[in-house]
């Protein structure tokens, strides 16, 4: 592992395995902005990106020419394998706090 | 897309600014795609809005910056197509020597002195560290030294005594001890050849501890005292062609000795040399046939005997050292007036360490050493001072280039790369003119830095060696190719190409003055020294040692009778008078004796000299009082004469006084003094006056002094030779006292023929790093001085007017230099000799003239031929 994941860093992963293969910059915004109710500006998007692909999560590769934004190539990001260690490591650990808390947490299952 | 849906164009110019499009093609796309979004549901210009705010997040991103340090050029990128770019450092560098040919020589020049002397330094270093490194136990190996304190020096020897060897045969730690003797020194005689030979007695394992080859013949030949071993180069000159083994040798005065075995010629990077070894067990007999002047196995004897062992693997040296202040301090009572303490020195030790007394081998002390490197660094650091000054005086001319090349598209790190490897270019031309003057250079130097016995010494050139200079020069060239190279780096293009940088660069004349200032300093500083320690050798040739040296040749006796030859000699007609002594007084003098008395609790060191009654008549010594020795002695010894020093040592009141006085001699010999004599030098002048006796027994004589009453030296020892030769087969050796005297002074001889060498050389480099700096300024202000003249300035105006600021530096170097050279020399003078001149005003205004001289002559050289330029031709260029 290759450092702690923060919790925006995680629903940026989380938002990018949910796209598959179409996830790239404005795609992903747009997913965090409907399901998080979170806007964010593409600079502060990007620079969770390049952290993540400086920590070894993220690889990118840059797709085809595109019709519908002047042309410009998109860049799709992919998880590593890492990356969904660490996923997992953190839905765990999550698991386990909710299953062992003592004091009752979110919405009741009774 | 039309032209009403296109993003605001000043935002996409602010992003193209930050970072080059092509790198954030993807960014650019998500910003459009999502401005077109933005279309969609709001208005234009909240959409613009939108934009703009996202561009400047973007811009301020950590994204941004990731992707544009990802996409600048590095120097060493593999991206970028390298080879080219050092192909094209290269071509410049080599256009850019070739242009500035002047500047060029002056560096190289300069650099390749520099080196040259560094290469020697780093090529002894390395030979010293080499030595003894053929002894395959050599890590645990180790000898004793000896360290005997008074209350007035502490002396430090590499031996031991013998006695000390009998402890470590106790201790589990050791494997092995070899004793080894020095005393098997001598003409080694066979059928009327005679050679002389240097060699050790020593234990049997002397062959197994120590990794010295004995070519036939066996170890344990050793066994027997009569035994000897030779090498065999000594070998081939006793006998030639025929095989030494079972012939029989004499040494005299040890007698017959059988050669049992062939040496191999120890290898010349040992500490130990040797042409015979001979059995310790041999010791043993000679002293009971009274044929040693010292008994060995006495606790201070520190003259003869060294003690090195084997210890075993994993031993904790530290442990041995508590037993080794045990044995001194039992052992306490046998020395008198002084302490003895022994240590432990590593075989890997034994070459650099501190100066120790009948040092085995050659001996760098560490001290020596450091002055090597601190000459060897003052030589070198004017020359790359040259290097940096004229770098930063030409930055001017180069700064345009550099605006230039900054301008295409040149980055930082391109103009750095650039700069360095133009000084290692030179740096390396330097080195391959460094080397040559290396090979003339080093048998010059071996001869005055090496002793004789240092033959290990060679400065051979072997790869690793070559493989060391290289690196040495790299990193000499990127140490004095940085500060350029940084200062050039830096360069902002658009003032480099305006012309306001000059102004900006008279910051940096103080500097280059400092540098100039600098060199100046070390040139005064080596003529200075030079002058004054020649001024030392003429005062100590000249010394009045109190004492008449001239016309008394000395002889050594060897196996003639004294009284045999004093019959002789007074016989011939060219010896007018003639006295016995055991050694020769105004040189180094050793023979001493520790003296008591009824008043004084501690025995006190004296020196001292066994001599005749015409001794003090020859030798032309002042009685203050008292008489010279009765003509009829008795037989056992009953006087001595004593000097000035002496009677003051003792706390007597007067000359007079102490005439008739008894004392009592190390032997426990009672003695009366019969005379005083003025003090005079019978040491070296080096040495202060110290207590000292004449004493009277004729066992000891080893010397005849011949008082010479002919003019024609040559003749007369030519006679004497003729005389001596009927009495012994052994060489005849003679020299005159005043010769053997100055002999003494032949170090300053050598020191000043190095000093001077090098402070040649410093002087060279700065003298080389001012002519450069001169040309520089003065073909700057070609165009000054044509106005100048025009309008009426007379050439030594104007010689003075370029001159000016150089004399201000050198006068400044001189009142540096003078005050800490003198004050240096007058502190180190009294401790090479007691008896010196000191620091004279005469010697101090000498150097400062000659260093005036030469920088006058240097600057005057260019300032004088621009002072007679025509203006005409000068202002014709524009």
């Amino acid at each position: 592992m290759k450092g702690f994941l923060g919790e925006f860093e995680e629903l940026v992963l989380l938002t990018i395995a949910t796209l598959g293969k179409d996830a790239y910059g404005v795609a992903i915004k747009d997913q965090i902005q409907k399901r998080a109710n979170r806007s964010i500006s593409i600079g502060a998007l990007h620079s969770t990106i390049s952290r993540l692909e400086d920590k070894g999560f993220l690889t990118s590769h840059l797709g085809g020419a595109t019709a519908e934004r002047g042309g410009r190539k998109k860049r799709f990001f992919e998880l590593t394998e890492d990356a969904k260690l660490a996923l997992g490591a953190m839905k765990s650990l999550r698991d386990d706090l909710w299953s062992e808390s003592q004091v009752k947490l979110g919405f009741s299952n009774d | 897309m039309t032209s009403q849906n296109r993003p605001p164009k000043f935002a996409q110019w602010l992003l193209n600014i930050f970072c080059r499009a092509d790198y954030i093609e993807d960014l650019i796309g998500d910003l459009d795609e999502e401005y077109a979004q933005n279309l969609k549901s709001k208005n234009r210009s909240k959409a613009a809005w939108l934009y703009y705010k996202e561009v400047f997040s973007l811009i301020l991103s950590y994204a941004l910056v990731k992707r544009k340090k990802d996409h600048s050029i590095h120097p060493y990128s593999t991206t970028q197509n390298n080879i080219a770019m050092l192909k094209n450092y290269f071509l410049v560098a080599y256009r850019n020597l070739v242009k500035q040919r002047f500047f060029t020589a002056v560096n190289i020049i300069g650099l390749s002195i520099g080196m040259s002397i560094s290469l020697i330094t780093m090529g002894i270093f390395s030979d010293i560290l080499d030595y003894d490194k053929f002894h395959s136990k050599r890590d645990n190996i180790y000898r004793f030294i000896s360290r005997t304190y008074d209350q007035n020096r502490v002396i430090n020897y590499a031996t031991s005594p013998t006695t000390a060897a009998d402890f470590l045969y106790a201790m589990p730690e050791v494997e092995e001890v070899v004793r080894i003797n020095r005393l098997l020194i001598g003409e080694v005689m066979f059928e009327n050849k005679g050679i002389d030979m240097n060699g050790f007695f020593v234990d049997p394992n002397f062959f197994s501890v120590f990794s010295f080859n004995l070519e036939s013949g066996n170890p344990e030949d050793l066994n027997n005292p009569n035994n000897i071993f030779i090498t065999k180069s000594e070998a081939y000159k006793l006998f030639s062609e025929t095989d030494p083994i079972g012939k029989t040798v004499t040494i005299s005065p040890y007698g017959d000795f059988i050669v049992t075995g062939i040496l191999s010629d120890p290898p010349k990077k040992s500490h130990i040399q040797f042409d015979i070894i001979g059995s310790y067990k041999k010791l043993a007999l000679l002293e009971s046939e009274n044929k040693l002047q010292r008994p060995i196995n006495s606790w201070d004897n520190l003259e003869d005997n060294y003690t090195y062992f084997l210890m075993r693997e994993d031993t904790d040296v530290a442990t041995i050292q508590s037993t080794l202040n045990k044995i001194a301090a039992d052992n306490q009572e046998l020395t008198k007036g002084y302490e003895l303490t022994l240590s432990l020195q590593s075989m890997n030790d034994v070459n650099l360490s501190k100066e120790l007394r009948y040092s085995i081998g050659p001996q760098w002390d560490i001290i020596s050493m450091i002055m090597i490197v601190v000459i060897s660094l003052l030589i070198l650091v004017p020359a790359c001072l040259n290097y940096a000054n004229i770098s930063i005086a030409r930055a001017l001319k180069r700064a345009r280039e550099i605006g230039v090349r900054k301008v295409v598209g040149g980055n930082k790190n391109q103009i750095f790369m650039q700069f360095i490897v133009e000084t290692i270019l030179i740096c390396l031309l330097s080195f391959g003119v460094a080397y040559i003057m290396f090979l003339y250079l080093r048998n010059e130097f071996i001869g005055i830095l090496a002793p004789a016995s240092a033959s290990g010494i060679l400065l051979e050139v072997t790869p690793s060696m070559l493989m060391i200079f290289l690196a040495f020069v790299l990193l000499t060239g990127f140490l004095i190719g940085i500060i350029p190279a940084l200062h050039f780096a830096k360069i902002k293009p658009l003032s480099a190409l305006s012309s306001r940088l000059p102004t900006r660069a008279t910051g940096k004349i103080n500097f280059k003055k400092i540098l100039l200032t600098i060199q100046f300093v070390i040139s005064l500083g080596f003529i200075m020294f030079v002058v004054i320690i020649v001024d030392q050798y003429r005062y100590s040739i000249n010394y009045n040692m109190g004492f008449n040296n001239e016309n008394i040749l000395n002889m050594p006796l060897k196996n003639v009778e004294g009284d045999i030859w004093k019959t002789e000699a007074t016989s011939l007609s060219e010896v007018s008078n003639l006295s016995f002594s055991s050694n020769l007084i105004g040189v180094s003098m050793y023979n001493h004796t520790w003296v008591m008395d009824d008043i004084n609790a501690d025995s006190i060191l004296v020196f001292q000299t066994f001599v005749d009654q015409q001794f003090i008549d020859i030798h032309d010594l002042q009685l203050l009082a008292g008489e010279n020795f009765p003509n009829e002695m008795p037989k056992n010894e009953m006087y001595i004469i004593v000097n000035e020093q002496f009677v003051n040592k003792l706390g007597y009141k007067s000359n007079n006084e102490a005439i008739g006085k008894t004392v009592e001699l190390q032997n426990n010999t009672m003695v009366q003094i019969v005379g005083v004599l003025k003090d005079f030098h019978f040491s070296a002048i080096r040495e202060k006056i110290k207590p000292f006796i004449l004493r009277y027994d004729p066992s000891q004589f080893t010397y005849a002094n011949m008082k010479i009453a002919s003019n024609d030296i040559f003749a007369s020892v030519s006679n004497i030779e003729k005389s001596w030769k009927k009495y012994s087969q052994q060489q005849f050796e003679a020299k005159f006292l005043n010769e053997e005297i100055d002999e003494a002074y032949q170090w300053y001889y050598a020191f000043v023929k190095m000093i001077g060498f090098l402070g040649m050389l410093a002087i060279t480099i700065s003298c080389l790093g001012l002519l450069g700096m001169v040309v520089f300024n003065v073909e700057n202000r070609t165009k000054e001085v044509g106005i100048r003249k025009v309008h009426g300035a007379s050439a030594s105006k104007i010689v003075f007017l370029l001159s000016k600021g150089y004399i201000k530096i050198i006068v400044i170097a001189i009142m540096i230099t003078v005050p800490i050279t003198s004050l240096l020399l007058s502190t180190l003078l009294p401790y090479i000799q007691h008896y010196n001149k000191g620091v004279s005003v005469i010697a101090v205004v000498l150097s400062v003239v000659i260093l005036i001289a030469i920088s006058f002559a240097t600057i005057a050289s260019q300032t004088w031929k621009a002072a007679q330029s025509n203006p005409a031709d000068t202002l014709r260029y524009e």
